[in-house]
């Protein structure tokens, strides 16, 4: 009996085998396009909100939360007051695509692409400054605004403006 | 005149049977990725059969390279002798009636044993000369792997032989009116297992055994030398197949089609099914090695050899 | 006898008078009592009930019940629980009901990394917001170039009106408003007036107030590169933490140091930085106007030294150790060698430091009888702080100036002409104002006290309970070091063999002798007898723009030294960061970075002058015996050396006993007819502060400050060195016959406060 289970198991290996001819899990890549989950966790860019304006407000906890450091901006301001980042720079060759920015990001401002193949020759060519990072687009959140949600007054939005907001309180006023 | 021909043809053999080892070290390769769900090398030319080439040329540009504690002579002797035997065998191997270098020789089958024999020579010498413990390990294993493999091996062969009353290939090939397989059995199984065996190939490549023994008999050999002894071991693959296409799927005979187009489709499935053994099978320990060929092969061979005596008196006295 | 109370059954050690939350804080348990409106240096308040913490009673007939620990005081064996769950719930409840309103727009709040309410949220794990209704929105204010408002973001916890009104004692921010509305700030938009406003932003336990200056060059506090230093805009030496980021200096806060500044610091001390980033500051060696390179300075300064014509002057400015290298370099070359630029100065120095131990600010705010004399709050803001907060004690406050200050507003105001306060400081012994308190304190300009003024209080004090102390400050931050070079008649000396042409070159550190330093009229006249002029400088003055060979140096925040304050009392300051050119926009890749990653390199900041001073000694072959009197002379002046992050070492007595014999300085005589001049300045004036750009935006305008009795549109006012014109500022609080002008005119003119001085006035058209 041992014999032919032995056999017979022996048998079923091979079939197994053999039943995988002409089946691959291999992807031809570079020749076949890869099928990359919405999730993927690749280059990061900034980009910018529904009024095209840059969503980045150099709150600087990229940087913070960055494992590895590869993130460095400075900010600025701009004349109606708005926050962003003066100089914005990433070095790729530190970057392990962890995606923690993208986490910690309130603004939902820097976004992973699917862009995981560049290479360069030289370690410097790796490290993109803010036009090579900033988008012309919404990325994955179409809607989102912060400026429309937070109680800081721009120009073109007093306070009381936001989403959820009271008109400005009247500090003068003793009523009840 | 007619001896330079013959040169010419033989070295035209020789170089066909060398292109086709290195062809089939590539179609391994890819069979083996197919059979796992890859692809295998793909890269070179069309179908990746250029990598075939690329390995060879990758081979014969490296340094001829021998290690100080090895012994000089053997060393650069036994993967010739390994190529040679290999080659030398195909003498006598017939592609169709009376098509063979050594014509159709009466003891064609005992010169295949003979030089399978001196295989395990160059097999063995060249371990021991490497001077490296892995590579005696592996010398050694390879010794007493033939010896218990070479056994079954011949006495299965006798049922054939016993059959078609004939030690010649053509011979051979000639009394099969029904393919031995349906005869013998028995005794195709233990030819094949027997043969996986004497060219040491998984899953009976104990003398290789990367996993334990770095590569071996052949640890301390690269470049070109390290070359022979995989042509040897595709050759001696190839071998094998064609001697069972032979001596048991009835060698030329087929419809329609030409003699020597059977003999290769025949040839083909085998070394098919050696890469498919490999792609499915892993490795036995050595003692299950061991106690196959003693306690299973050469009492089942023994048997076969007997059973056919029986039935061939019992036929003659019907 | 050690008194401890129980918090979560773990022994909380305490003073006797301390309330629970402080014994708590001190014990480090503060992640476990959550609090705000509580602030070590402005007390408790009750007001945010965000320190509950929960009381057993010793008999079991009481329930435990929650309390706040701000208001409870500690007692032994008191027994208090924060672990349990509605302890808890309340701590978390609490700060769920402060954030109802709050805009969460913490992303583009500059407290953010420094926020206490951040810290508070997080540690009673309130994280999601219960209420969903529309928040309250109040419409902010200006409240001028220093301090940024975001009124949204408050807690309504009263730290800002418990600092400006009650310690700061400012009059112009305050809160408005009712129930919900509750808002602070200015009753209109405007600059603040405190010269203390700066400190709201420390005050602010959220980000309400923030750092309008640092708001333009903003990084997060955990970017900054932070360290032990000390402020350079005044004698009083406050304690300093500045950050740094990318190679530049972005913000100054305050370091705790009780002895001195507490917790808070003047609005020069956290806004003056800016010099150290201002674009006209000097970072490359110029020689004769052109940028060259150190080493070619360096050899054209040493022949020039090698022709042995050279004299040297030292300055206040400065620190002690680079005063101390130059000073060893003249006496290398046995060549003359100042550390202050007019005699007058000098004298002002010797009796300085003649003066008895005078009080630390700590000592000032526990005293119940206080004189000031001139205008302390635009010499010394933290000096004028400290004797705020001892009349909040009840200390009696008498001012004895020309002109009706803030802090005569407070107290008992005497006006008096410059030239009277002598004879005033006098009599002081016999004043009502000393009679009768436990503990005197006499603070005085000593700008406008003069030297014999000085003098005279020095002997009055004398006369007074032996517990009675005096102190005199400045604006220079080394004033007391470069005393001690002070000795009679060097800068004479100097000047008279510049006159005589024995010398024909003049190696300056830090001083400003042809702009805005004592005495520089004088110096005006004698530059035409110079070949050159070298100047060791971090800014770009007078002197810098006229000097032949001009070798930066670096600026305070990033280099070590020492500076004595006006107690004596030696402090240590360590580099902060190094300074590097701030790259912002860089078309080219991987500038900003380091070299070996294909970044280019920045110049780097210019070195401390006693680099330049060791490198000198090399090339004059002088460097060992340089170096030996350096260690000497260091060793002398401050035998153990101070710790950066330390109290600082007082100057020993001995020191101070060799300026007692100094000689009795002269004072002029001045006749009731006669005008005459006070000095005036206002709090963010100084050399270094002038450099910035924000805080000298507040500045009031230059000017003749009369009393409004004189019609007059303008004046000429004649000195022995020149003449001045400058239109006419009336001023109510002026004494009459009294003219008040800043410290650049009297160097043009060549005067000294309490001099008479001639005018012609110019009538209005």
């Amino acid at each position: 009996m041992r014999v032919w289970r032995n056999i017979s198991e022996l048998g079923a290996g091979l079939w197994t085998t053999l039943r995988q001819l002409g089946r691959t899990s291999t992807v031809s890549y570079p020749e076949e396009p890869l099928n990359l989950p919405p999730r993927w966790r690749g280059r990061p860019v900034l980009t910018r909100d529904p009024d095209g304006d840059e969503r980045c407000v150099a709150c600087q906890l990229c940087s913070a939360v960055c494992p590895t450091r590869c993130i460095e901006l400075q900010a600025g301001e701009r004349p109606d007051t708005r926050r962003y980042p003066l100089t914005f720079r990433i070095n790729f060759s530190r970057c392990i695509f962890c995606g923690l920015c993208e986490e910690a990001c309130p603004t939902l401002a820097i976004q992973l692409l699917d862009e995981f193949a560049f290479s360069k020759e030289h370690h410097a060519d790796f490290i993109y400054e803010k036009e090579a990072l900033l988008i012309d687009g919404t990325g994955k959140h179409p809607h989102y605004n912060f400026y429309r949600h937070s109680g800081v007054a721009l120009q073109g939005k007093d306070k009381g403006e936001g989403i959820n907001e009271k008109a400005p309180v009247n500090v003068r006023s003793n009523l009840p | 005149m007619m001896l330079f021909l013959m040169a010419l043809g033989m070295l035209f053999t020789t170089l066909v049977l060398l292109g086709v080892a290195g062809f089939l070290v590539f179609a391994e390769r890819r069979v083996l990725g197919f059979l796992q769900n890859r692809l295998g090398p793909n890269r070179l030319g069309p179908l990746g059969v250029g990598q075939a080439l690329a390995d060879a040329l990758k081979l014969m540009s490296k340094e001829n390279f021998v290690p100080d504690f090895a012994d000089p002579v053997l060393y650069r002797a036994a993967p010739v002798l390994v190529a040679f035997s290999a080659l030398a065998s195909f003498a006598v191997v017939p592609l169709d009636h009376h098509f063979s270098w050594a014509g159709n020789w009466n003891i064609g089958l005992l010169f295949i044993l003979a030089m399978s024999s001196l295989n395990a020579y160059g097999v063995f010498l060249g371990g021991w000369a490497s001077g490296n413990k892995f590579s005696l390990l592996g010398a050694v294993r390879a010794v007493a792997q033939l010896v218990s493999y070479e056994l079954p091996m011949g006495l299965a062969l006798l049922g054939v032989v016993l059959l078609s009353g004939s030690l010649s290939l053509n011979g051979i090939v000639a009394a099969q009116n029904l393919p031995y397989i349906v005869l013998q059995p028995l005794g195709f199984v233990i030819f094949l297992i027997a043969g996986v065996a004497e060219t040491h190939r998984l899953p009976f490549d104990l003398p290789e055994a990367e996993s334990e023994l770095v590569a071996g008999f052949n640890t301390e050999y690269g470049g070109m030398r390290f070359g022979y002894f995989f042509l040897g071991e595709y050759l001696g693959l190839t071998l094998i197949a064609v001697l069972t296409a032979l001596l048991y799927l009835g060698g030329w005979h087929g419809p329609w089609l030409p003699g020597w187009i059977w003999l290769l489709i025949k040839t083909a499935a085998l070394i098919f099914v050696f890469f498919w053994l490999r792609a499915t099978l892993p490795r036995p320990r050595y003692d299950q090695l061991m106690a196959l060929g003693w306690k299973v092969l050469l009492p089942l061979a023994l048997f076969n050899v007997l059973a056919t005596a029986l039935a061939a008196a019992l036929w003659r006295l019907a | 006898m050690k008194h401890v109370f129980f918090l979560d059954g773990q022994e909380i050690p305490f003073i006797p008078g301390q309330n629970v939350l402080e014994a708590a804080i001190a014990a480090g348990k503060d992640q476990q009592i959550p609090y705000f409106c509580f602030h070590p240096a402005l007390g408790s308040l009750g007001a945010c009930r965000q320190c509950a913490v929960k009381i057993y009673a010793h008999d079991s007939k009481h329930p435990p019940r929650i309390t706040m620990a701000c208001l409870l005081p500690a007692s032994d064996a008191l027994q208090l629980a924060t672990l349990e769950d509605d302890v808890h719930t309340e701590h978390r409840e609490i700060i769920e009901l402060l954030m109802t309103n709050h805009p969460l727009d913490c992303p583009v709040c500059d407290e953010g990394g420094q926020c206490h309410l951040q810290d508070m949220t997080v540690q009673t794990g309130h994280s999601v917001r219960h209420y969903s209704g529309p928040k309250r929105t109040y419409r902010n204010q200006d409240l001028g170039p220093l301090v940024y408002q975001e009124m949204n973001r408050c807690i309504t916890c009263y730290r800002c009106v418990r600092f400006y009104q009650d310690a700061a004692q400012g009059e112009d921010f305050g809160v408005f408003g009712s129930r919900n509305r509750v808002s602070f700030g200015r009753l209109e938009d405007g600059p603040l007036e405190s010269p203390f406003s700066g400190n709201l932003v420390e005050v602010c336990p959220t980000g309400v107030f923030t750092d309008k200056v640092f708001r333009h060059d903003y990084v997060r506090v955990w970017d900054l590169q932070q360290g032990p230093s000390v402020c350079p805009h005044c004698a009083v030496g406050c304690n300093t933490t500045p950050g740094a980021r990318l190679g530049t200096l972005r913000r100054i806060r305050n370091r705790i140091r009780p002895e001195i500044n507490g917790h808070f610091l003047c609005d020069r001390g956290r806004y003056a930085f800016p010099y150290v980033t201002a674009n006209s500051r000097p970072l490359q060696p110029r020689l004769m106007g052109e940028t060259t390179r150190q080493d070619a300075v360096l050899r054209q300064l040493a022949s020039r030294l090698e022709e042995g014509r050279s004299g040297f002057l030292g300055s206040p400015r400065e620190d002690l150790q680079s005063n101390l290298g130059l000073f060893a370099l003249a006496d290398c070359l046995h060549a003359p060698f100042a550390a202050v630029t007019s005699s007058w100065a000098e004298a002002l120095a010797q009796q300085c430091l003649a003066l008895p131990q005078a009080p630390s600010l700590q000592e000032v705010a526990a005293a119940d009888r206080i004189v000031v004399i001139g205008d302390l709050d635009s010499i010394a803001p933290m000096a004028g702080f400290a004797v705020r907060q001892a009349l909040r004690q009840g200390a009696a406050l008498t001012v004895l100036a020309s002109s009706r200050t803030e802090l005569a507003q407070k107290g008992d105001y005497r006006p008096l002409r410059p030239s009277a306060l002598r004879d005033q400081v006098a009599q002081l012994a016999d004043d009502p104002c000393l009679q009768g308190g436990r503990f005197p304190v006499l603070l005085a300009t000593a700008e406008t006290l003069g030297p014999s003024g000085l003098y005279a209080l020095r002997k009055t004090l004398e006369k007074l309970p032996a517990n009675a102390r005096a102190g005199a400050f400045v604006n220079r931050p080394n004033l007391f070091g470069a005393a001690y070079f002070a000795a009679d008649g060097h800068t004479e000396r100097l000047q008279q063999a510049l006159r005589q042409r024995k010398i024909n070159h003049l190696l300056c550190l830090g001083a400003d002798p042809l702009g805005e330093d004592w005495g520089a009229g004088t110096w005006r006249t004698l530059a035409p007898g110079l070949d050159g002029l070298t100047l060791l400088d971090m800014v770009d003055s007078e002197t810098a723009r006229s000097a032949e060979t001009l070798i930066p140096v670096a600026a305070f925040p990033e280099r070590a030294g020492l500076f004595v304050n006006y107690e004596g009392r030696i402090q240590a300051f360590s580099p902060v960061y190094r300074r590097e050119a701030q790259v912002l926009h860089s078309a080219v890749h991987g500038s900003g970075f380091p070299e070996a990653a294909g970044g280019v390199k920045h110049p780097l900041g210019p070195p401390p002058p006693l680099f330049w001073l060791g490198r000198l000694a090399e090339m004059l072959h002088l460097h060992e015996a340089w170096q030996k009197r350096l260690d000497f002379y260091l060793h002398f002046l401050c035998p153990e050396r101070p710790d950066p992050e330390g109290p600082g070492v007082l100057l020993p007595d001995t020191i101070r006993a060799r300026f007692e014999i100094a000689a009795v300085p002269a004072a002029r005589a001045v006749t009731p007819e006669q005008w005459e001049l006070d000095i005036f300045r206002w709090y963010g004036g100084e050399t270094l502060a002038d450099m910035a750009d924000e805080l000298h935006s507040l500045a009031p305008a230059r000017g003749l400050r009369v009393h409004p009795n004189v019609q007059a549109a303008a004046a000429t006012l004649h000195g022995p060195c020149g003449e001045l014109r400058l239109p006419v500022i009336a001023c109510a609080e002026m004494v009459q016959g009294v003219i008040a002008i800043d410290q650049e005119g009297f160097a043009e003119l060549g005067l000294y406060p309490g001099d008479p001085v001639e005018v012609s006035w110019e009538q209005r058209q």
